[in-house]
């Protein structure tokens, strides 16, 4: 009896890391950040207008960053060009894209800076602008942030 | 003859040991932040009265790495003329930029510092690394020009008591003259540099030097 419950136990242990490996695999991995366990929505990557359509919205997005009231100040010694190249990977990529981003994770990236969950709303907003100044439709808007928003736990760090 | 000369050499060099002695004397600072925690990363110049500067300290090669967006050692104090290798150990590229410190690094002149730049790490690849001689003395601000949030700091010394706290706060100064002296606390979160704080130099003595430092934390 006592050998059944450990035999079944293990049954079960062992079906419970199988079942984790599959859902490791089939998720894709962006960075070695922390898990990021949301599948693109399908077709995002188009929908956002490929490489190029990301990489203009995301020198839109770096400019008005740094022009923006609440958060403009974090910005203002920041490489525009660097960071608008770099989230272009980075959304590339978690939209499905054949992009590889190759930079820091985002506890990593954001370990020199205070950043605060105004400061973390505040930067999605100005994301929201760009994109409405993309003409990018509402439900494909909240594809991308439904991608974006894990972030969250590892950017805010400081209360 | 023989055993007199010896012996009087022997005298002579007890009298010059003895004389090194009776001078030199070691200082132990420990530095405090502006909550009176023991402060890291400090930089400790002792300036023995009568300008005494000693022997110039000897230049040295060593490494600061870029690994995890920061600069590791964060602070690294090095004689004047110094060979310093700077190495990329994170996957993406970095960018170095060194200027003079604090208001100093504003009315830099073009041209003036160092600038370079390291690919990122591919596996079973050496890093990239350049090497940069420190000619000047002071403390060195260091940057990425591509990700601005990394920061890091040389202080080159160009006399032999200048010296980092540790984790505890703590820095020690061996062979410094004895008697009166000044120490200064350099620290890379100061807002403005403290005046320098009057000592006397013993044989054995221990000094604790509070600042109004309030150091910057990495939130990871």
């Amino acid at each position: 009896m006592k050998h059944l419950v450990t035999a079944t136990a293990l049954t079960l242990l062992a079906m419970a890391s199988g079942h984790a490996i599959a859902q490791t695999l089939a998720t894709p991995q962006p960075s070695a950040a922390s898990a990021y366990p949301v599948a693109p929505a399908p077709d995002l990557f188009d929908a956002l207008g490929r490489q190029a359509g990301i990489r203009t919205l995301m020198d839109d997005f770096a400019l008005r960053l740094k022009a923006d009231a609440r958060i403009g100040q974090q910005f203002q010694d920041t490489n525009l060009t660097q960071l608008a190249s770099q989230l272009t990977d980075q959304v590339c990529q978690l939209a499905g894209g054949p992009c590889v981003y190759k930079g820091p994770d985002m506890k990593e990236a954001h370990a020199n800076m205070d950043v605060t969950r105004a400061h973390f709303n505040a930067l999605v907003e100005v994301l929201q602008q760009s994109l409405d100044a993309r003409g990018v439709p509402f439900h494909r808007q909240n594809q991308l942030l439904a991608l974006l928003a894990p972030m969250h736990r590892d950017v805010v760090n400081t209360r | 003859m023989s055993a007199r000369a010896f012996s009087l050499h022997g005298a002579a060099a007890l009298l010059a040991l003895c004389a090194a002695t009776a001078q030199a004397g070691t200082l132990q600072i420990t530095v405090t932040d502006r909550q009176g925690q023991p402060l890291p990363d400090a930089v400790v110049v002792v300036e023995p009265a009568g300008g005494a500067r000693g022997q110039a300290p000897v230049p040295v090669q060593t490494t600061i790495a870029q690994h995890k967006m920061q600069f590791v050692p964060a602070v690294t104090v090095v004689p004047v003329g110094s060979r310093v290798r700077f190495t990329n150990q994170d996957g993406w590229d970095h960018h170095v930029r060194g200027l003079p410190a604090g208001t100093a690094g504003l009315t830099t002149a073009p041209g003036k510092g160092f600038e370079l730049r390291l690919a990122g790490l591919v596996e079973g690849r050496p890093p990239s690394s350049t090497e940069v001689m420190m000619a000047q003395a002071g403390p060195l601000q260091l940057g990425c020009h591509m990700h601005s949030s990394m920061r890091g700091f040389v202080y080159v010394a160009d006399t032999p008591w200048v010296v980092k706290t540790d984790a505890q706060g703590v820095a020690t100064l061996s062979d410094v003259p004895e008697g009166a002296a000044k120490v200064r606390v350099w620290h890379p979160d100061q807002v403005v540099e403290g005046s320098p704080v009057p000592v006397q130099v013993q044989a054995v003595s221990a000094v604790t030097l509070p600042t109004q430092v309030v150091p910057r934390r990495r939130r990871l």
